[in-house]
């Protein structure tokens, strides 16, 4: 199948929103629930990275239909899997710019209720995972194409999400810890950018494991088009695999686990955190690019 | 009882001459690259496509031609698929699809078996094979059915027992092409 780069764009920053929304939304309710350590600042980052990375992917999404101006008429079958993603999309949409709005006044000193910010966490945590898991859904349910026809896809959407939300909250705590200019601000920060380090390093280890099954999967199955799949997988864009599964987890896992070490032994690690973002952002990029490539139908 | 319109294609008639292909184009007005009715040639799985490879060493080769229409499911996983609801299956068992309605998003042609919806460029949306719906409508046979040279296309009510098609599809077992993916198609196929 040819890549269709509006699609391609639509999940990668879907995703990259739906993640950094997940990440805020559990850590608000973190706060919440036990007030011993506050992860404000994954809070307030995580919204304010969520909404612009959605409302990119939303952009760019219509154009991949043939009439991009009538998408609003693909909200209609409630039995489709594509109609949910748009009605969900457009609902978390409104999700994130309230949890922005929230987030942005809290920062000018503005107070909210602990019933309020504890609605709009778990708004943002459901309609998200709702969002990445529906968008997995509607890959993994298409049976006449072997590579995308399996339980893995959903994995792979929604950890996806979690990976580079997590890395990239990390990434702008890291940067705002590098500008800040108060002490006290400097090690908030510090705490709660450590505390993102851990589950980055879990999720691109699942993240590895997840994308070897993908691809073992394949080889496996007893299908013409899944041997087909295959075939250009560890064929012509052999290449493609190589370069995803180095750059885009490999080096990033590794250099997550360094910035680690580092940050355990009181060091600065944000060239390595950065770095690691940008690595998975591509990686992830490719591995997209690389599910309408090997996507062979029956 | 309600008519549900079907085809029996009889692959040891079909000569490959293209010809319901050609009939199909100029009866829906399509453009060139829009096929609505292809027709696979199956032979040497190493031939590019449109290329008649036999399989196997002379003098024990085999070369046979699939037509390919719609084949009208009566399960259509297309029909739950598209997010605008625009396609729709007829009281006779003809699906459609509304082109006022399709956005030409693709997912249909994704999630069909058989790879028939087909994107058109000009229209910039989805279209099939419709079994010649408004020409059936008029007691016509569809195009690709009448411009058979061999007569391998047999279309009729497949509700009745008495009907042509149905004899032939009982005495040759026509079958199903992929029985396995459950979308009960109303294409049946015999001969091979």
């Amino acid at each position: 199948m040819e890549i269709q780069f509006p699609l391609l764009f639509f999940i990668l920053f879907e995703g990259l929103g739906a993640g950094c929304a997940l990440v805020a939304a559990v850590a608000e309710a973190n706060d919440l629930f036990q007030s011993s350590q506050s992860r404000r600042h994954i809070v307030r980052w995580g919204a304010y990275l969520a909404l612009p990375f959605l409302v990119i992917g939303l952009i760019f999404s219509p154009f991949h239909l043939g009439k991009p101006l009538e998408f609003w008429r693909g909200l209609s079958n409630l039995n489709s899997w594509i109609a949910w993603e748009g009605i969900l999309g457009i609902a978390f949409l409104l999700v994130l710019a309230a949890f922005f709005a929230v987030q942005f006044l809290s920062a000018k000193g503005r107070s909210f209720s602990r019933s309020s910010r504890m609605t709009l966490a778990v708004l943002s945590l459901v309609v998200g995972l709702a969002l990445v898991s529906i968008t997995g859904m509607a890959y993994s349910t298409v049976r006449p194409i072997p590579f995308w026809n399996t339980p893995l896809t959903l994995l792979f959407f929604v950890v996806s999400a979690l990976l580079m939300g997590t890395i990239s909250v990390a990434a702008a705590l890291g940067i705002m810890q590098a500008a800040a200019s108060s002490s006290e601000v400097k090690g908030q920060l510090g705490q709660e950018l450590n505390s993102l380090l851990p589950p980055g390093i879990y999720l691109a280890a699942g993240m590895l494991v997840i994308e070897a099954l993908r691809l073992m999967n394949v080889g496996l199955v007893p299908n013409p088009a899944a041997q087909e799949s295959a075939a250009l997988l560890t064929g012509p864009y052999l290449g493609l695999v190589i370069v995803r599964f180095v750059l885009g987890l490999i080096l990033p896992l590794g250099l997550l686990i360094y910035a680690w070490a580092k940050r355990n032994r009181g060091g600065p690690a944000l060239p390595w955190i950065v770095t690691s973002l940008v690595a998975v952002l591509v990686g992830e990029g490719f591995t997209r690019a690389l599910l309408f490539i090997a996507a062979i139908h029956i | 009882m309600a008519k549900h319109y079907g085809m029996l294609i009889s692959l040891d008639s079909c000569i490959g001459c293209w010809a319901c292909t050609v009939a199909c184009k100029a009866a829906n007005g399509l453009d060139i690259g829009v096929n609505w009715n292809r027709v696979e040639s199956i032979g040497d799985p190493k031939a590019k496509p449109g290329q008649d490879m036999p399989a196997g060493t002379y003098p024990d080769v085999s070369l046979y031609w699939l037509p390919m229409p719609c084949m009208h499911c009566q399960k259509a996983p297309c029909m739950n698929a598209c997010p605008a609801s625009a396609i729709s299956r007829r009281e006779d068992g003809i699906v459609m699809i509304d082109q006022n309605r399709c956005l030409g998003c693709g997912y249909c042609a994704w999630m069909c078996p058989y790879g028939v919806p087909q994107f058109n460029r000009t229209t910039n949306t989805m279209g099939k094979c419709t079994f010649c719906a408004s020409r059936v409508d008029q007691g016509q046979q569809p195009a690709c059915v009448e411009a058979c040279v061999y007569g391998a296309r047999v279309f009729g009510d497949l509700n009745d027992p008495n009907s042509e098609i149905s004899r032939l599809i009982a005495q040759k077992k026509g079958k199903v092409l992929l029985p396995e993916h459950g979308t009960e198609p109303s294409v049946f196929y015999a001969g091979r």
